[in-house]
């Protein structure tokens, strides 16, 4: 039987479900790995509504819980245990620039998790520094410096910077 | 942003396209699951209670103590007797002020990024251009000397006391170790890629090889020499040294595996790899135990358990007598001195919102006698945007980063001094 908390809780986190699998998928890379992170958060964020419920920040603060589970499962490797048992049902459709982007996908990859946390919770998920500093828990010239870590790591895997400046992905 | 990063954000956006199929997470699940955890959490801590109501009565602060595995003992200094005793703890400072540091063509954007044990030389280096190659700089009290190493991502991360300076540099897609003596670099040699991490008061350089994705610790017993790779526990085990002293003791931050908990290790000159034992912290032993510096006899790092959300711990170890020695408060260590003592982010943990109760983020200094916040340029302590990197033997001199325009969006991170007493 659900409860008022409950209910508010399913209401909050069904809108923002698309929002979290684009996190989690930019973070692993990996459909699969998306979902258990989602998932994983998902049980977190039941486990505290009655704090979360009441801070101002609910957003930001399920996105503290996400990057800091994907932070904590490179570390331990949970992820490798697979909450979800069955292969996935639909493969990538094939369309134009796709290539490219897995290119793009696979050096974000290779990046160290803390640092490709960094590029996408600042470039892709447009935060600014101070915000990204209180989600990873570091300071913001951490963050700063983990940037340009991750810029110069995603320069030399993406090799003489042809993929941006040939302009193929735009 | 700057315009390098405008690019690459542009470029990120195409990977902004999401799975192309729906989500499985299921809600009702996860609220079934977060049920089943609390029941099962009330039910441990209602066999707990007992033992821990007798036990909260000896608690002090954060007790550290040594778990010693049963197969082995704890490593001991040679010789170490009645005399390795602690000398008495020191009264450290209470009061610390920042200064800017002058950077060599102006005030760019720059940041510490090492320091030697007197407290006379500091490392850092400055961002002039939106380019990832940066100027290195070598404070010797309040004279700046501008050392340019080839590659990018150039940084120098520790130095002597007679001011030579170790570090790395990127040409390619590889990282190369350097040392700076006299305002000139020499890459060191034996590697085909690698990183130095540490230098002893008379010279010795420790690191790590790049092998394929691990890296491997090493020692170059002198910069001319090759580097020679130190023995690890394992085929599987990899890392890298991360301290050495005049005695040729060297300590590393090893795992058996890419994703396995971190170790300190210790090598006696020449010797075989001795694993330290995991400290104790609030809940338990700790996992992983990820030692940051080792001076004076002390090696000072952050110490942590897996399971849960459980905090990072600042904990030290004396090896001459082979023993964890409790701090007096908490903190998030990025570096230690020769006393043990610590500088780090306080009060780390994320808060729902800025307005919520509890104190703010701030950058400490840990020492035998508490915690001292360090404050911005205008005296205040507890906003977002400080780092301390390095701290001398004396405490009296902390090398880090400030940022000059607290509560904007943008950031200026300027490399300061604090001075303590």
């Amino acid at each position: 039987m659900p409860d008022a908390s409950e209910q508010e809780y399913v209401e909050y986190l069904s809108g923002r479900l698309p929002m979290l699998h684009r996190l989690a998928y930019s973070l692993c890379g990996d459909i699969d790995q998306a979902d258990d992170l989602v998932q994983e958060t998902a049980v977190r964020l039941f486990e505290r509504w009655s704090r979360a419920s009441r801070a101002d920040q609910i957003d930001a603060y399920v996105r503290v819980i996400l990057v800091r589970l994907f932070l904590d499962g490179r570390r331990k490797g949970w992820w490798r245990i697979r909450l979800f048992g069955a292969p996935p049902d639909v493969r990538r459709t094939e369309d134009h620039g796709t290539e490219d982007r897995t290119v793009l996908r696979d050096a974000l990859a290779k990046v160290a998790p803390r640092q490709r946390a960094v590029l996408v919770l600042r470039f892709l998920h447009d935060l600014p520094v101070d915000e990204v500093a209180r989600t990873l828990g570091c300071s913001a010239g951490t963050v700063k410096s983990q940037t340009a870590h991750g810029l110069a790591a995603m320069r030399r895997l993406l090799g003489n910077r042809e993929l941006m400046e040939r302009g193929a992905v735009r | 942003m700057t315009t390098d990063e405008e690019d690459f954000a542009g470029l990120l956006r195409h990977l902004d396209d999401g799975p192309d199929r729906p989500s499985r997470v299921d809600l009702s699940t996860a609220i079934r699951e977060a049920r089943r955890r609390r029941r099962n959490r009330r039910t441990l801590t209602a066999s707990v209670a007992g033992v821990a109501a007798v036990a909260a009565v000896a608690v002090v602060p954060l007790a550290v103590r040594a778990d010693r595995p049963a197969e082995q003992g704890p490593p001991m200094a040679a010789g170490t007797s009645a005399s390795a005793s602690l000398p008495p703890p020191s009264s450290g400072p209470t009061t610390c002020t920042a200064e800017l540091l002058p950077i060599p063509g102006g005030a760019h954007k720059s940041q510490v990024t090492g320091g030697d044990p007197t407290g006379r030389y500091l490392l850092g280096r400055s961002y002039p251009s939106s380019s990832f190659s940066y100027p290195v700089i070598i404070w010797d009290g309040d004279q700046a000397r501008e050392v340019r190493l080839p590659g990018s991502s150039q940084q120098l991360v520790d130095v002597s006391p007679s001011g030579v300076a170790v570090g790395e540099a990127y040409v390619g897609d590889r990282p190369q170790p350097y040392v700076v003596r006299a305002g000139k670099a020499t890459r060191l040699p034996g590697v085909a890629a690698g990183e130095a991490t540490a230098i002893s008061d008379d010279g010795r350089i420790v690191g790590a090889r790049q092998d394929g994705d691990r890296r491997l610790p090493v020692l170059w017993s002198d910069p001319e020499k090759p580097a020679v790779d130190l023995p690890l526990p394992g085929p599987k085990w990899q890392g890298i040294a991360i301290g050495v002293d005049s005695d040729g003791t060297v300590v590393g931050k090893i795992q058996n595996g890419p994703h396995e908990a971190l170790r300190a290790v210790v090598w006696r000159s020449g010797g075989k790899p001795e694993l330290l034992p995991l400290p104790s912290v609030t809940g338990g032993t700790a996992t992983d135990f990820a030692p940051k510096s080792f001076q004076g006899g002390w090696i000072t790092g952050r110490a942590y358990r897996r399971e849960g959300d459980g905090p990072v711990h600042a904990v030290r170890y004396h090896l001459a007598r082979g023993e964890y020695v409790p701090l007096p408060a908490e903190l998030n260590p990025s570096a230690g001195n020769g006393r043990g003592w610590m500088v780090g982010l306080v009060d780390h943990t994320w808060r729902p919102s800025r307005s919520a109760p509890g104190p703010a983020i701030g950058t400490g200094l840990l020492t035998d006698d508490g915690l001292v916040r360090l404050p911005d340029l205008d005296g205040r302590t507890g906003r977002y945007g400080a780092d301390a990197v390095s701290i001398s033997d004396d405490g009296q001199v902390i090398g880090g980063a400030l940022d000059t325009k607290p509560g904007r969006q943008t950031i200026d991170m300027r490399a300061v001094r604090w001075r303590c007493r």
